[in-house]
């Protein structure tokens, strides 16, 4: 009992002021302009003329205890032992003395720690913990953020880019970095549909709460070999892995099926125009550890074909929405597929819904429908002979209209569908079937109607007339 | 220590090499000293071989009295890899602007080398000093030595989460207001909050000292303050010259980027009509020397942003175009009291306060937590017919 009164709790964090340098001290709220100095380098000058010169450098976000001790040692030797993190797990020095920064760029670069991040370059990428440390991870995320920079390290340590470019990593669905918000996303996906331990889910799942955590209703309560369990609609499932998370016992993780989608044009910032999500360029990508070479192909492609056609200062989603979808698909040499046109809810608000397109998308659309129409055709030649009478199958339609009159009133495609299934030994088609309805209508044995939807119907007085 | 066992890793070592800084290289380092770091590198390498995790994931280990700030994580590969069997997150609480002195984190990495693998991450996506990998037995002891050194553990599961924000007025003078100050004070009032989860889901404060939002707080937080300004930008139209001497293209990169051309430019004056300034920093951005946002500070606050979980992404949206959070303090506090309530009496499981809003809609919210509707917070009025009148409002007129 007296550890428990010995306890410490809810002191919160330590206040910052503890570890502030004397110059932030004393300048706190005065600084009154920045510049960068060179990449990975920049000075912030206050109104009193003091000055703090930071060095920025790319950690691996994964640090050892170890390596944490060595950026101590040099803030020790160049910083009075001052030194910070950015929220891009980028680590920053900050000094007074200007003279020292060349030595501890090249300390910081010897230790395996590139000096660069800042302007308009790539920062850090920001991830989460993948194979490493994560249970729903669709991909590892260290190694595919490791192969992608080992490729783009110079646009790191170099300001050549138009803009800020933001590449971040989600090892699935739940985002915990919230990556959805970067000019180029890398996220982890599913696409089979979870496993069920039908044995074990009831005694380790609150069923009705992994019910409700399916965002399309996907799950059913069900009872498979005796045991209380649930089935999923494969039909609507996504593979958000929402299931998952609320239930060990329903795991998505397949290492066949498992990849990597690509999403880009996304940004925080407020500045010119609004933030914006990230958009779908490129929907799986395989997981193929440890280098991912299709991953990081493509990712080296969109930021090379950004790099060469945005204008200074644009991002990535500024300049596609400025030259336009269709010809960031073209420039990039992407496909575009069904999988690109979202199909959840508000679907419709990403529809281009005007008429502004550039020329880029006149080109032989319409050729290619007339090819489809004509294979089309030659199948129709193929089809058998039909054998019932149009007026036979008015005849059926007829008595089919008649004996529900009162009960059920029937669409005309709702008589087309049952005489296709009546006839279907005469190989009744629809073209026989149609003009059986038209003969229907036409003879004034029935009449079109019309209450909250068309019906076809037996002639009669309607009660409003009465 | 180091008498864990080694494993062949020929995918992994591959991710050695290259000039990028390499996380096997860092799992590495603490294996030298960390047998669980050890069986780690032999459960990644088959991870890297089968291409899939081998986690279980956890619910209930935490330290005594918290409900929050430690993460049960669990191999399934326990009996080939037992050291590390257990692989539980610590979350400790960042101080504000992610500043440290040596000292300090030398005494974090020495607790953290006694009980736990040695892997850090500087920092978790929220903002935490994430410490990966320990077992349920060094938990208490853990939590015990960092309390006594100043430091407490940070939000997870159904409470506060950790809140973060950019460094602020320590060094950048595009901050509007105090965001270190702000979110430390925040993080102290709501302790409770953040070690004992009694929401329907996670809550997070982000604070970012400009439009700029460099703690991406209008992507990831429930309550997102962004800086911005009253009063007129400050401009030092001798210093916009030297930049035009320097070799800027003002047009180009200045005034044809700006959302409202609100600025006028006749080759030698440069004239912002503040009056639709929407305070996109772009212009400052590009010319830090010669404008810099007016002194009247204070942030916009907005509400709603999260990761596609459950019900899909939301970016944040207005809810009070301007406050200062200082002079105004007690009447935040009261609006987010004012929330909570709302949201605890009839959220669901696992719904953010983005959801819930688009569940009740914002007009019901805003009604149940006293704020007027304001066209501020809309991009545009309806354009849906759809109108749920209601009689009582009728009346009233």
């Amino acid at each position: 009992m007296a550890d428990v009164q010995k306890r410490i709790t809810d002191i919160g964090p330590p206040h910052y002021s503890k570890f502030l340098p004397p110059v932030i001290k004393e300048n706190y709220g005065k600084w009154a302009y920045h510049e960068i100095l060179k990449p990975g380098v920049m000075v912030h000058v206050s109104e009193t003329g003091d000055k703090i010169f930071t060095v920025r450098a790319a950690s691996p976000r994964l640090l050892a205890v170890e390596s944490i001790r060595a950026f101590c040692d040099l803030a020790d030797k160049y910083c009075d032992g001052h030194l910070r993190f950015t929220t891009r797990n980028n680590v920053e020095f900050l000094l007074t003395d200007e003279s020292k920064i060349d030595a501890l760029v090249k300390d910081v670069t010897a230790a395996g720690y590139p000096v660069g991040g800042i302007g308009n370059c790539i920062s850090n990428v920001v991830h989460t913990q993948g194979w490493v440390h994560c249970h729903s991870s669709a991909t590892d995320a260290s190694g595919v953020v490791k192969a992608v920079m080992d490729e783009l390290t110079d646009q790191f340590t170099e300001m050549k880019l138009p803009g800020k470019l933001r590449i971040a990593l989600a090892c699935c669905l739940n985002m915990c970095g919230a990556v959805h918000t970067s000019d180029i996303a890398i996220l982890g996906v599913h696409t089979v549909l979870p496993k069920i331990f039908h044995e074990e889910i009831d005694k380790i799942c609150e069923i009705p709460n992994l019910i409700s955590s399916c965002p399309t209703a996907a799950i059913r309560p069900a009872e498979v070999d005796g045991y209380k369990s649930v089935e999923v609609n494969g039909d609507v499932c996504m593979f958000c892995a929402n299931c998952y998370t609320v239930c060990p016992a329903m795991p998505l993780n397949n290492p066949d099926h498992d990849g990597i989608s690509i999403w880009v044009g996304g940004k925080i910032s407020n500045a010119r125009c609004a933030p914006k999500f990230s958009k779908l360029a490129i929907p799986f990508l395989p997981n193929n550890p440890p280098r991912w070479p299709e991953v990081v192909e493509a990712v080296t492609n969109i930021v090379e074909t950004w790099a060469d056609n945005a204008r200074p200062y644009e991002r990535m989603g500024e300049w596609i929405e400025r030259i336009g979808w269709p010809q960031f698909f073209e420039l990039c040499g992407l496909e575009f597929t069904k999988y690109h046109i979202d199909d959840f809810r508000y679907a419709g608000l990403s529809f281009a819904r005007t008429s502004h397109l550039r020329p880029i998308s006149f080109a032989d659309a319409a050729g290619d429908y007339e090819d489809d129409d004509a294979d089309a055709g030659e199948e129709a030649e193929e089809a058998a002979a039909v054998t019932v009478s149009v007026e036979d199958v008015a005849d059926f339609m007829y008595k089919m209209v008649k004996d529900a009159m009162g009960v059920k009133k029937f669409k005309s495609g709702d008589l087309t569908k049952a005489a296709l299934s009546h006839f279907a030994e005469q190989n009744c088609d629809k073209k026989t079937a149609k003009a059986a309805v038209n003969a229907l209508i036409e003879s004034k044995r029935c009449v079109y109607t019309y209450f909250g939807g068309s019906f076809v119907e037996i002639p009669h007085e309607e009660g409003a007339a009465k | 220590m180091a008498d864990g066992k080694t494993y062949e890793t020929p995918l992994l070592d591959e991710l050695t090499h290259g000039p990028w800084p390499s996380f096997v290289t860092e799992i590495k380092k603490s294996a030298k000293k960390s047998a669980m770091c050890s069986d780690l590198l032999g459960q990644l390498e088959q991870s890297y071989e089968e291409k899939i995790g081998h986690w279980k994931h956890g619910g209930i280990v935490g330290v005594l009295g918290y409900g929050g700030g430690v993460i049960g994580r669990y191999s399934d590969l326990a009996e080939k890899f037992p050291e590390c069997a257990h692989f539980h997150t610590i979350r400790v609480n960042q101080p504000a602007g992610f500043y440290y002195t040596s000292d300090a984190l030398r005494e974090l990495c020495d607790i953290w080398e006694r009980h736990g693998s040695g892997l850090t991450n500087m920092h978790g996506s929220t903002g935490d000093i994430v410490f990966l990998g320990t077992t349920t037995d060094e938990l208490e002891p853990i939590f015990a030595e960092l309390t006594q050194k100043g430091w407490d553990l940070g939000g997870s599961g159904s409470n506060v989460r950790t809140p973060s924000c950019c460094l602020g007025q320590s060094r950048c003078e595009f901050a509007n207001y105090d965001t270190m100050e702000l979110c430390h004070k925040i993080t102290m009032q709501f302790q409770d909050e953040l070690h004992r989860p009694q929401f329907p889901y996670k809550w997070k404060f982000q604070f970012s000292g400009c439009a700029n939002d460099c703690v991406a707080s209008i992507a990831r937080s429930d309550l997102s303050f962004i800086g911005t300004w009253k009063d007129d930008m400050r401009v030092d139209n001798d210093k916009v010259l030297e930049y035009v001497d320097g070799g800027l293209n003002i047009v180009n990169n200045v005034l044809l980027n700006c959302p409202t051309k609100c600025i006028r430019w006749d080759g030698k004056t440069f004239e912002v009509d503040n009056a639709n300034c929407v305070r996109c920093m772009h212009c400052i951005n590009v010319m830090p020397k010669a404008l810099r946002p007016g002194k009247e500070g204070g942030c916009t606050i907005l509400i709603g942003a999260k990761a596609p979980i459950i019900q899909g992404a939301q970016i944040a949206s207005v809810l009070i175009p301007f406050i200062d959070p200082v002079a105004d303090y007690d009447d935040l506090m009261e609006i987010v009291d004012n929330i909570w309530e709302l949201w605890c009496e009839h959220g669901k499981n696992r719904e953010r306060i983005g959801e819930f809003i688009q569940r009740i809609n914002m007009g019901t919210f805003l009604e149940a937590v006293g704020l007027e509707p304001i066209p501020e917070m809309v991009a545009h009025p309806r354009d849906n017919p759809y109108i749920f009148f209601k009689e009582d409002d009728e009346d009233d007129e």
